[in-house]
């Protein structure tokens, strides 16, 4: 009874173009909704407002997924729906993200020099030991233009291009966010690497 | 050179060759820039591998899924389905052998009453048309967002009457409970005869699926099956229950109906609200 089950949910559908597009959608678009969602999550800062943002999103998406482009990056293009829906419709009713202090990041970005951190320090086995709490909690607390250019390139595996498309700045400043934001959270990773004693606090 | 452009050399960004041999060689060669290059290769390296993602919840998958999939599958006729599985439906209804298993199983149950230990269920008697089996891989299905209900709703007797409508011939349950909401509806099809299957959502992710048979069906074996041990266990009252890696498993007779529930929600809730029925 369990393929009759299947049968009425996932194959049998009116004509092959709607049930090929259908299958494409559930093939392509799907899988990311765990990114977007997340995503999601940290636009609206809200479960619920979230989950309503993920589902216009994919609705839409659907909608018109006969005009995207096939070969082209299936994630960006829902990232892109996201950010006008959201735009649109939940922007107003929600809290500015944070403005960035460039100058205050710029001190603080300033501050890390060669000189204070030999390379020794470098090790990614003294970093693996990190939580992957500590390293959220990191990213999670830098400034919103940071934490959004880390988590599209680093997490999301956008490329410059498609970042600058999302958040509309030029390609530069994609680059530059990132060099500075990766800067920041790895001062705070060697603060939580220090505290938990895998370098000293002398030597960081 | 501007410092940045190691950045974009760890992220593959530079394009011109010229450049890229250039920024290597500096990274070689030049200790402030082979450190920025450390840096920030190890922050990309780790962010990727321990950044939590937070899941979109299960019940987000279904909705979204259920909204997309009317469209194009619940409009889809019905006939392609019915003209395969009506081919099936022409054998005969009841074998004299069947009958005798019934009898003497209806026997065992009136005469084994001593109470009994859960029973062990074995994988090789899995078979795609037992109950367990079926129980098990329909909730996975719908946990991976391949099958949508095909009625939403949160009112159990729209969704008693959509079994009933829909040509489910016994008598349904579709109980309410306060930590998980109706989420909706299935009617599955196997040999002619039509299954009830109700899905509910929590606030925090957990779905609870039910399958209720009629036990008559399972003491045919006609369509569908269930382990002879675990059936006996269950006309004794019994509630079996079977965790398995992040989901529970139970099975309870509920006046006539024998109802397999599957869910990710903790086993306490799940024993609790149906062991108790």
């Amino acid at each position: 009874m369990f393929f009759p089950f299947i049968f009425n949910f996932a194959i049998v559908v009116p004509d092959e173009s709607q049930r090929q597009l259908y299958e494409d959608f559930e093939r392509e678009a799907v899988p990311h909704m765990d990114a977007l969602y997340n995503f999601a999550l940290k636009m609206t800062g809200d479960s619920d407002e979230a989950d309503d943002l993920v589902q216009e999103t994919y609705l839409k998406a659907f909608r018109f997924f006969d005009k995207f482009e096939k070969g082209t990056n299936c994630k960006a293009w829902l990232f892109r729906i996201m950010k006008n829906t959201y735009i649109n419709k939940y922007r107003k009713e929600t809290k500015e993200p944070d403005k960035v202090d460039y100058e205050e990041v710029e001190n603080f970005y300033e501050n890390v020099k060669p000189s204070s951190t030999d390379s020794a320090h470098l090790e990614k086995d003294i970093y693996d030991n990190l939580l992957d709490d500590e390293l959220s909690e990191a990213i999670n607390s830098l400034p919103e233009d940071f934490k959004t250019v880390v988590i599209l390139c680093d997490i999301e595996g956008f490329t410059y291009e498609e970042i600058a498309d999302f958040i509309d700045v030029p390609v530069g400043t994609v680059r530059s966010r990132l060099h500075r934001a990766r800067k920041m959270l790895f001062t705070k990773l060697q603060k939580y690497a220090s505290e938990r004693g895998y370098i000293s606090k002398d030597e960081k | 050179m501007n410092k940045e452009l190691i950045t974009a050399f760890v992220d593959n960004e530079i394009k011109d060759a010229s450049l890229k041999d250039e920024i290597k060689h500096l990274i070689d060669t030049d200790e402030e820039f082979r450190y920025e290059y450390q840096v920030q290769s190890l922050v990309k390296r780790i962010a990727k591998e321990k950044y939590k993602r937070t899941t979109a919840p299960d019940h987000l998958r279904i909705r979204i899924l259920n909204q997309i999939a009317p469209e194009q599958v619940k409009a889809r006729p019905q006939k392609e389905a019915t003209s395969f599985w009506a081919g099936l439906f022409s054998k005969p209804a009841f074998s004299f052998a069947t009958a005798i298993i019934i009898v003497i199983s209806v026997i065992l149950i009136l005469f084994n009453r001593t109470p009994q230990q859960p029973p062990v269920i074995s994988e090789d008697k899995l078979t795609p048309d037992n109950m367990f089996y079926q129980a098990e891989n329909n909730f996975e299905a719908i946990i991976q967002g391949k099958l949508a209900p095909q009625l939403v709703a949160n009112n159990p007797e729209q969704i008693k009457n959509f079994f009933e409508s829909s040509g489910v011939k016994y008598s349904t349950l579709v109980p309410t409970f306060s930590e998980w909401s109706l989420l909706g509806a299935v009617v599955s099809e196997d040999k002619g005869e039509k299954f009830a299957h109700h899905v509910y959502a929590g606030k925090k992710g957990e779905i609870v699926y039910v399958f209720q048979v009629d036990e008559s069906y399972l003491k045919s074996h006609e369509i569908i099956s269930l382990d002879e041990s675990l059936l006996q266990y269950l006309e004794q009252g019994n509630c079996y229950v079977k965790t398995e890696k992040d989901k529970v498993l139970l099975f309870k007779k509920i006046d006539h109906n024998i109802c397999a529930v599957v869910s990710n929600a903790p086993i306490q809730d799940v024993q609790n609200n149906f062991c108790n029925i």
